[in-house]
């Protein structure tokens, strides 16, 4: 005879509405019962298939209980007045589009509480002066190609995609404007704000050249940013959003395409001219590392946002 | 259809009939009915492994998992865990693992002869990786030590119910405390933490990765189950190699899907996912892999779930309701091995009219019986025997299963703690969730599977016994998403 089957007889446990209630078979066992919680809200999960990318969907979950926690309001000031322009308020992050929040000096703050832990992440050296120079020729290929027809709506992406936009990131996830998702655009913001100190600690660190140094036939599309090429910020953010965000909701069906878009900004800096693929990949695999670290840090805000998808 | 699940709800009234949480295990025979509990597949599974070292290994390739849950104690193998979510080369669950330690102890550690060559280069590094981190005494400090997995609880809802589904063991009252609610609350309480999956004897291992859609983080996932000798692999999600994301994917060219999918593949990638195919397909020869066949509600089958054949150890799991029809999500093809029990989901268009009477979104109204004719009339319906379609079809039950305790996970909590000062339980409910999918339908396979094997029904590893293991589940029949057969049950391993 096996243990459980007793155990289960003594008590069952019933899925009632939204909640679950333990009850006893003898009721002097039971508990005072809590009110039940509210009910009905919508989320991706409840979506009809294939409203998304259902080739990657991992989980149908229901997700019905709603009582949700209350406590969770602490950052009701971080999403700020939309349209706003671009530098009016020094406490402010700002993306390309309007959004912006307050500086997120908490997760900053906590951040460096973690030094030890990122400071000095495995992150293989930038290839040799001789290894760049050979890779110089794909970019060639690539800066080439890049004037062609095809490539007119790469250009554009370039263009835009100089500062941070988060049309990229929204885009794959259904919600392009970010409506309605306040913390999960808040949440990409405030990974964007905390990439942008650490890559540039690693960046010092090898003051690694831009390939149009390395190369002067190369003219990049854009400007050269006024500081070192590896790893590639614009890859850092990009793949940080999205492993965190494969964290926060790891059901949603659009992570793949995320991801995808992710690779594809970074790599947009590679047809620009501005980095070598070495910096992507390096900024990709920063991104990776940095993954338990940003579940402490954001955790918080990481809630939130999933609370908007669950 | 007349059932018993949905009589007593009223329609628009959103008021359900409680339903207890192991239902799908009396669907599925393990358990014979839900006052006894009594089961004598676990009768058999307990004598035969109870609570000794040969318990059956399901390598769930997830999410991480919260393994501090009360009913997840001891079904979780934390030392033999992985994560690959930030290393390379995978994090174990504990770098001073024992059992870990002796499956690479010695230096004969080649890739198995029956493995594809190409997979030696990261099965050695693999072996190599393993080798370092538990053989390095706790004071080095090198790439292990510096890079951290990212498991934390919190972000761990789906490996949770998972883990739940397939082995999770009930906790007797005392195992598990419970707090009072309320400071007169008149009870010490005798409540146990009542739940079990499948196979309440087995281990689930968790061996957890990120979603970059890149082939070598998933062939490094097959190798580690090979090399922690998992009876089962389990897995949930999709491998989304750049064909399966497309529609006509299997034609087109590296340039093509590049393009497509708008990023520069590189030829190793290509590659890699060549060499992840052949992988599954021979390791499922020996060890039986259950993938979900995915929630399109389409004729698209998942990857690598698409991959099942007779000849192969590939098992597609589509998801069956209660009502014992097919899940409005589960893939309409006829290559799914086999249908498990899972929740239903709404659906009104031309393929499907399942609507969930019982919802407050309900309004009956808008389902008057002219337009429901109209339905079947100028939509070409099926004739179904009955006048109209059927709109009472739609079951309400989801699965039940193991939650991240607290405010995390899928069920939240209004309570910031979940264990008080005196480790107990503030909010047990939060300790559960409803889950469904094709996710849940696969846990529920691969529990069943472990279960054959904790009872000595069925052996794996060997050649061939995971092909022949899936032929014995599906019992030889069609796949049929009509009647939403095969079904999965326990009568195979009965005698």
């Amino acid at each position: 005879m096996n243990p459980f089957s007793q155990m289960l007889s003594q008590t069952t446990l019933l899925a009632v509405g939204e909640t679950f209630e333990l009850v006893a078979k003898n009721p002097a066992a039971q508990p005072i019962p809590v009110p039940l919680a509210p009910q009905v809200q919508t989320s991706f999960a409840d979506l009809p298939p294939g409203s998304g990318s259902a080739s990657s969907m991992l989980n149908r979950n229901r997700n019905r209980n709603r009582n949700r926690n209350r406590n969770r309001n602490r950052n009701r000031n971080r999403n700020r007045n939309r349209n706003r322009n671009f530098g009016d308020d020094a406490g402010a992050v700002f993306a390309q589009g309007g959004d912006d929040i307050l500086l997120p000096w908490r997760e900053i703050g906590l951040l460096h509480q973690h030094l030890k832990e990122w400071v000095d992440l495995p992150v293989d050296p930038p290839p040799s002066i001789a290894d760049l120079r050979h890779y110089t020729g794909e970019l060639l290929v690539k800066q080439k190609k890049l004037q062609t027809t095809e490539e007119a709506g790469r250009r554009e992406e370039i263009l835009r995609e100089r500062s941070l936009e988060l049309s990229g990131y929204l885009g794959p996830l259904g919600v392009e404007d970010g409506g309605g998702y306040p913390n999960t655009t808040a949440l990409f913001l405030i990974i964007a704000r905390l990439c942008e100190e650490i890559g540039l600690r690693y960046k010092d660190r090898y003051d690694a050249l831009r390939p149009s140094i390395v190369n002067p036939r190369l003219e990049p599309f854009i400007a050269n940013p006024a500081h070192a090429a590896y790893p590639s910020n614009h890859s850092f953010q990009s793949h940080a959003i999205a492993y965190v965000f494969s964290r926060v909701a790891p059901e949603h069906p659009g992570i793949v395409d995320l991801f995808l878009s992710a690779r594809r900004i970074a790599e947009n800096r590679e047809w620009a001219g501005v980095h070598y693929p070495a910096d992507t990949a390096a900024g990709r695999k920063l991104a990776r590392l940095m993954t338990p670290i940003f579940e402490v840090v954001l955790e918080e805000q990481m809630l939130l946002a999933r609370a908007e998808w669950t | 259809m007349t059932n018993d699940i949905i009589d007593g709800s009223a329609p628009g009234s959103g008021v359900y009939k409680p339903f207890k949480a192991l239902w799908h295990l009396r669907d599925i025979g393990v358990l014979e009915d839900l006052e006894t509990y009594n089961s004598p597949a676990w009768d058999t599974a307990h004598a035969r492994v109870g609570d000794g070292d040969n318990r059956t290994r399901v390598a769930m390739i997830d999410t991480s998992v919260t393994a501090r849950h009360p009913n997840l104690e001891g079904a979780i193998a934390e030392d033999l865990g992985m994560d690959f979510f930030c290393s390379r080369l995978g994090i174990p669950g504990k770098t001073d693992s024992a059992r870990l330690k002796k499956l690479v102890k010695g230096d004969s550690h080649a890739l198995p002869g029956h493995l594809p060559s190409g997979a030696k280069d990261l099965w050695d590094a693999l072996i190599g990786s393993v080798k370092d981190i538990v053989e390095s005494s706790p004071d080095e400090t090198g790439y292990a030590s510096k890079v951290q997995a990212a498991t934390r609880p919190s972000f761990s809802a789906h490996g949770t119910a998972m883990a739940g589904l397939i082995g999770a063991r009930p906790r007797s009252a005392g195992d598990s405390k419970i707090a009072k609610l309320t400071p007169d609350a008149a009870f010490e309480t005798n409540l146990g933490f009542s739940y079990a999956g499948v196979d309440p004897f087995c281990e689930v291992v968790p061996i957890s990765t990120n979603f970059d859609p890149e082939p070598e983080q998933l062939i490094l996932t097959i190798l580690y189950s090979v090399l922690i000798e998992a009876h089962v692999i389990v897995l949930a999600r999709d491998f989304p190699t750049p064909k399966s994301l497309l529609l006509d994917g299997d034609e087109a060219s590296q340039e093509e899907l590049s393009e497509a999918l708008g990023v520069g593949l590189r030829d190793e990638e290509v590659e890699g996912w060549a060499l992840l195919e052949d992988l599954l397909l021979k390791v499922s020869d020996r060890i039986p892999i259950v993938c979900a066949a995915g929630n399109g509600g389409d004729d698209n089958v998942l990857y690598p779930a698409s991959l099942a054949k007779a000849d192969n150890g590939i098992l597609s799991v589509g998801a069956r309701t209660a009502l014992k029809r097919p899940a409005s999500y589960t893939p309409v093809s006829d290559r799914i091995t086999i249908y498990a029990p899972s929740g239903d989901g709404e659906r009104l268009d031309r393929g499907m009219q399942r609507v969930d009477t019982a919802s407050v979104n309900y309004r009956p109204e808008d389902h008057s019986g002219s337009y429901r004719k109209d339905l079947q009339t100028h939509m070409g319906l099926p004739d179904t025997g009955a006048a109209v379609p059927s709109l009472s079809a739609f079951s309400p039950l989801d699965l039940v299963s193991t939650d991240v305790p607290g405010r995390a996970g899928y069920n939240s909590s209004a309570f910031s703690k979940v264990f008080g000062d005196g480790q107990e339980i503030l909010d047990y409910r939060s300790c559960f969730c409803r889950f469904s999918g094709t996710s849940g339908a696969v846990a529920v396979v691969a529990g069943l599977i472990s279960l054959a094997v904790s009872a000595g029904k069925a052996k794996t590893g060997g050649t061939g016994e995971g092909k022949a293991l899936k032929a014995k589940l599906s019992k030889g029949l069609a796949s049929d998403y009509e009647t939403a057969m095969p079904a999965l049950d326990w009568s195979p391993f009965e005698t």
